[in-house]
């Protein structure tokens, strides 16, 4: 699979491919965090790829894919901006020559995740319960506190984003699940196993901590 | 009888048929492929019409077997054979091999270029693309197949029955000394195509 251009569309970074890419690699491609290179009028657009499988009207710009054919959305002159190629920061691999290269797109790629995940329309403060576990509260409360637009995060979470948000309605949550989350959120999660107190029988005498979202665990 | 395309179990049909075959096509979108099919016909005949030799598609299965065809031939005027502009143009679709006999018949499935007409039928009348040629041929070889296959079903003795899709065509049927006889016609803006270079705007 190749993604050689990468560009903020509709508030999400998406892999641009051009048609015969998407046309030839469907399995690969067709999926919400891809857009295709368009050509109408004259023009090039990258448009997003949108489910076409259904009985509704297509109205957002964008490439429904419906099996073995698929419908080009163009964007309203007002949205244009928005899809137009030139006008859109395109972050290109096929120019990364040397591993400099690849490390300053990287670079850029970080800075335009950082621009929209900081550009907030909606602050997503989940509800902490009287039944809420130690954990999941503690979860919570760092959502809270990052005062984030939760929506921003969607694309970090995949396919089941939906799902995982609707966790925070609940009041417990799966260490495994409370790591991914707060990896998706660029948080990190330590665990502390140390004594009760120092008169418990047989007392570790230290103080044991694993950072449970990656980095290093120290003792 | 007389129902609409989007009546009869046709677009189901070929739905369920793509499916079959691993690939999907909803059926509501079924009937917008007839119409690529039946304006890129039109259009290609209506380029390459000649008045001194009828031109002529066909549409065949893998092993070669007619499935469907379309003819345009010029008839000249026979008070002033020589003035082509008081002749006059017949353009038929058939079900029978033997119609288009005399014709330059150009086969769909081994002529590797005549598929652009199809792809900008398609853009310009719905912003629809097929994601491969062979999948766009499969689709026009299934609906013509079920077309085919719906009028021989539901021929009757003494009886028209037909699909209608107003403006594109009007498939029939009915049974004439035992032998069913089907026919589509083009209808509307389709027939139209066949007579203009600049009718594609209209049509759509």
């Amino acid at each position: 699979m190749e993604f050689a251009k990468r560009a903020a569309i509709e508030g999400r970074i998406l892999d641009i491919v051009n048609h015969d890419m998407y046309a030839n690699n469907k399995e690969l491609y067709a999926n919400t965090s891809t857009a295709i290179e368009v050509d109408i009028d004259g023009k090039q657009y990258a448009l997003p790829y949108r489910n076409g499988q259904t009985n509704q009207k297509y109205v957002d710009p964008g490439v429904y894919d419906a099996g073995c054919v698929y419908f080009v959305v163009p964007p309203s002159p007002s949205q244009e901006r928005e899809y137009l190629l030139e006008n859109l920061n395109v972050i290109d691999y096929q120019n990364t020559n040397n591993l400099s290269d690849f490390l300053n797109t990287q670079k850029q790629l970080r800075n335009i995740e950082e621009e929209l995940l900081t550009d907030i329309d909606d602050i997503f403060c989940p509800t902490i319960g009287p039944n809420d576990t130690a954990e999941m509260k503690a979860l919570k409360q760092a959502v809270a506190a990052k005062q984030c637009d939760f929506n921003k995060y969607a694309q970090r979470f995949g396919d089941n984003y939906l799902n995982d948000k609707r966790l925070f309605k609940g009041s417990t949550i799966t260490m495994r699940k409370l790591v991914s989350t707060a990896e998706n959120l660029d948080l990190a999660v330590e665990l502390t196993i140390r004594d009760k107190n120092p008169d418990v029988p047989n007392p570790m005498g230290v103080e044991i901590h694993a950072i449970l979202t990656g980095g290093s665990d120290d003792e | 009888m007389e129902l609409r395309f989007e009546e009869t179990n046709l677009p189901e049909d070929v739905s369920r048929e793509m499916a079959n075959e691993n690939v999907t096509l909803g059926a509501i979108h079924v009937p917008k492929v007839v119409k690529v099919l039946m304006v890129g016909v039109s259009k290609l005949l209506g380029d390459i019409k000649s008045t001194e030799r009828a031109k002529a598609i066909a549409f065949r299965r893998l092993d070669g077997s007619f499935i469907a065809g379309a003819k345009v031939e010029y008839h000249p005027n026979t008070e002033s054979p020589d003035d082509v502009s008081a002749g006059n143009w017949s353009y038929v679709w058939t079900f029978y091999e033997g119609d288009l006999e005399g014709a330059d018949v150009t086969d769909m499935s081994t002529s590797n270029t005549v598929f652009s007409y199809f792809i900008i039928a398609a853009d310009k009348l719905h912003r629809m693309k097929f994601t491969t040629e062979a999948m766009g041929m499969r689709l026009f070889n299934l609906i013509l197949e079920g077309i085919s296959h719906w009028l021989d079903d539901n021929a009757k003795d003494g009886e028209v029955s037909s699909i209608v899709m107003p403006g594109v065509l009007n498939a029939s049927c009915t049974v004439v000394d035992g032998v069913v006889e089907k026919a589509i016609v083009p209808d509307g803006d389709v027939k139209t195509l066949i007579k203009s270079d600049n009718m594609m705007q209209e049509a759509v």
